[in-house]
C-alpha cells in the first residue's frame, strides 16, 4: 500500500476512482442520493477550505505554529478540484430546490452552479499560488490574503446558495459569516490533529515564551469556540425575539421534532460546551488527549450541524452517504500522508 | 538579609544568579532589582502561577450571578409581557449576564493586580535603597538547602 502511495500517479488514480464511484452512486436514480452528496460536499468543502484558510491566516500574521503543519495543510489543495467535480454532480439535485423552474436572476440554475463553481475553481487557483510560495518568501502574505478573500466569498456563497436557498424565502444575512467562521474553526481543529499526528506530543513547557505549537492551536480553537457561540447566539436571539413567521419557521422545524431537537442541542455541545471548558486551562491546551477530543468534537459538530440544516428539507440515503464520506476521507488521508512525506523528505 | 550583591554588567549579574540557584538557594528567598526588564531572570527564577486568576474567576462568576439576578428580579418586580415572551426570558438576559461577567471579571482582575503588586503603595514598589543603573541581587535570610 505504501509503495503504491509513493508513486506520483497514485493520487490521480485514487481521485479518478473515488470520483467515478461517487458519480455512479449519486447519479443512480434512487431517493436520497443527491441529498447525501450535498451533505458530504458541504462538510468536505468546509474542512478542505478551512485547512488552507487556517494556514493562510497563520501566514499573514507570521504565526509560529504554521511551520509545523504548513505542508500537510496545503497538501489538501487538489481536493478543491474534487469539490468542484462534486458540485457538478449536484446539478440534477438543484431541480429539487424550491425556487427551481421559477423565473429569477440570482436563483437560476445555470447562474447558481456557475458562480459556485467559479469560486471553487478560484479558491483552488489562489490556494495553489499560496502553496507554491515559499513559507517566508516575498509575496506569500499577499497570496494568503487573496486566498482568504476568495475563501470568504466561496463559503458565503455555499451558505447562501446551497443551504439557505433550500428553504427559500427564509433568509439570514449572518449565515455566510457563520459558515466561513465555522470552516476556519474546523481548519484549526484539523491543524491540531495533524500537529499531534505528525509532530507528536509536545515537550513539557518550561519558562517564559516556550509555548508549544499545539498550545497555540488550542488557544485558537478556544478563541474560535467563543466566536462561534457569539455568532450562533446573534442569529438565534434575533430570530427568537422577532418571532416573525417567515424567520422562526426555520428554527421551529428543527426544534419541534425529535431527533432533530436533540441534534440541535448536540451541536451546541460539540461546538461550544465541550471544546470551551476542555481547553480552558493552560495545561489542557498541550494535553494530547484533551486537544484530540476537542478537535474531534468540533469536526463532528460541523458535520451534525450540516445534517440539521438539511434534514427537514432533504432526503438522505445512508448507503450513499457512507460511500461518499468514506471516499472523501480516504482522499483526504492520502493527500495529507503524501504532504507529510514531502515535508519529511524536504527536512 | 545578606548585603546586596551589586553588578554593573548584566552578564555577571545573570551568572551570579544562576550560581545562587545552582548552590541551592530557594528562588523565593532571592530578590533582584534591575534597571530594566531582564527576561532571563524569569527563566532562572521561575515563579509560581499568579494568584490574580482567582480574582478574575471570582469577579466573572459574581458578574454572571449579578447579571441574571438583576434582570430576573427586576422583571419579576415589574412584570410586563413584551412581545408575547415569558416574564423570565433567559436568552435576552444572557446578554446582560455576559456583559457583567466581562465587566466584573475585568475590574476584579485589575483590582487583584493592584493588590498583589502592591501598586497603590509607593513604598511597596520602591526599593529602600537606590542602585541607579546597577543589577542587584538580594538574598533574604534563611537556612540554605
Amino acid at each position: 500500500m505504501t509503495a503504491f502511495l509513493e508513486k506520483k500517479w497514485s493520487l490521480a488514480v485514487l481521485i479518478a476512482a473515488a470520483g467515478a464511484l461517487m458519480a455512479f452512486v449519486s447519479l443512480t436514480p434512487a431517493p436520497g442520493r443527491g441529498g447525501s452528496l450535498l451533505l458530504a460536499f458541504l462538510f468536505f468543502v468546509a474542512v478542505v477550505e478551512g485547512c488552507i484558510a487556517a494556514a493562510a491566516a497563520g501566514a499573514t500574521v507570521n504565526a509560529r505554529w504554521v511551520g509545523s503543519v504548513r505542508k500537510e495543510l496545503l497538501s489538501v489543495t487538489p481536493l478543491l478540484l474534487v469539490a468542484s467535480f462534486l458540485l457538478l454532480l449536484l446539478i440534477p439535485f438543484v431541480d429539487s430546490y424550491p425556487w427551481a423552474g421559477k423565473p429569477g436572476i440570482w436563483l437560476r440554475k445555470d447562474f447558481f452552479i456557475g458562480r459556485n463553481l467559479a469560486f471553487l475553481v478560484l479558491a483552488y487557483v489562489t490556494a495553489r499560488r499560496f502553496a507554491a510560495a515559499p513559507a517566508d518568501g516575498e509575496g506569500t502574505k499577499s497570496r494568503a490574503a487573496w486566498y482568504l478573500l476568495v475563501f470568504v466569498v466561496s463559503q458565503t456563497l455555499t451558505a447562501f446558495d446551497l443551504v439557505m436557498s433550500l428553504e427559500y424565502p427564509w433568509i439570514s444575512a449572518l449565515l455566510g459569516g457563520y459558515f466561513f467562521i465555522e470552516s476556519i474553526y474546523g481548519g484549526f481543529a484539523v491543524s491540531a490533529l495533524l500537529c499531534l499526528l505528525f509532530r507528536g506530543t509536545p515537550p513539557a513547557e518550561h519558562g517564559h515564551g516556550s509555548r508549544s505549537d499545539l498550545s497555540d492551536l488550542s488557544i485558537l480553537m478556544f478563541g474560535f469556540s467563543l466566536m462561534w457561540a457569539g455568532l450562533f447566539f446573534a442569529q438565534f436571539l434575533t430570530i427568537w425575539y422577532g418571532n416573525l413567521p417567515e424567520e422562526v419557521g426555520f428554527l421551529a422545524r428543527r426544534l419541534s421534532v425529535s431527533p432533530l431537537r436533540e441534534l440541535c442541542v448536540a451541536v451546541l455541545f460539540l461546538l461550544f460546551f465541550i471544546p470551551f471548558p476542555a481547553l480552558l486551562s493552560t495545561r489542557a491546551k498541550s494535553n494530547p488527549l484533551v486537544v484530540s477530543v476537542a478537535a474531534l468534537s468540533i469536526l463532528s459538530g460541523i458535520l451534525v450541524e450540516r445534517y440539521v440544516f438539511l434534514a427537514p428539507v432533504v432526503r438522505f440515503s445512508p448507503v450513499a452517504l457512507a460511500i461518499d464520506v468514506v471516499c472523501l476521507l480516504v482522499l483526504f488521508a492520502v493527500v495529507v500522508y503524501k504532504g507529510s512525506r514531502e515535508a519529511s523528505l524536504e527536512a | 538579609m545578606a548585603g546586596p550583591m551589586v553588578f554593573e554588567e548584566k552578564e555577571k549579574f545573570l551568572e551570579r544568579l544562576r550560581g545562587l540557584v545552582r548552590e541551592g538557594v530557594p528562588g523565593e528567598r532571592i530578590r533582584v532589582i534591575t534597571p530594566f526588564g531582564v527576561p532571563e531572570v524569569e527563566e532562572i527564577l521561575p515563579r509560581g502561577r499568579s494568584k490574580v486568576r482567582f480574582f478574575a474567576l471570582v469577579g466573572a462568576a459574581s458578574g454572571t450571578v449579578t447579571g441574571f439576578a438583576f434582570t430576573i428580579l427586576t422583571s419579576l418586580s415589574w412584570p410586563l409581557i413584551v412581545g408575547g415572551k415569558p416574564i423570565v426570558s433567559l436568552p435576552p438576559f444572557l446578554i446582560i449576564a455576559f456583559a457583567l461577567t466581562i465587566l466584573f471579571g475585568a475590574l476584579s482582575t485589575f483590582a487583584g493586580f493592584l493588590l498583589l503588586s502592591r501598586l497603590p503603595s509607593l513604598r511597596g514598589i520602591r526599593s529602600g535603597e537606590e542602585f541607579g543603573n546597577a543589577f542587584v541581587i538580594l538574598v533574604e535570610d534563611g537556612e540554605r538547602q
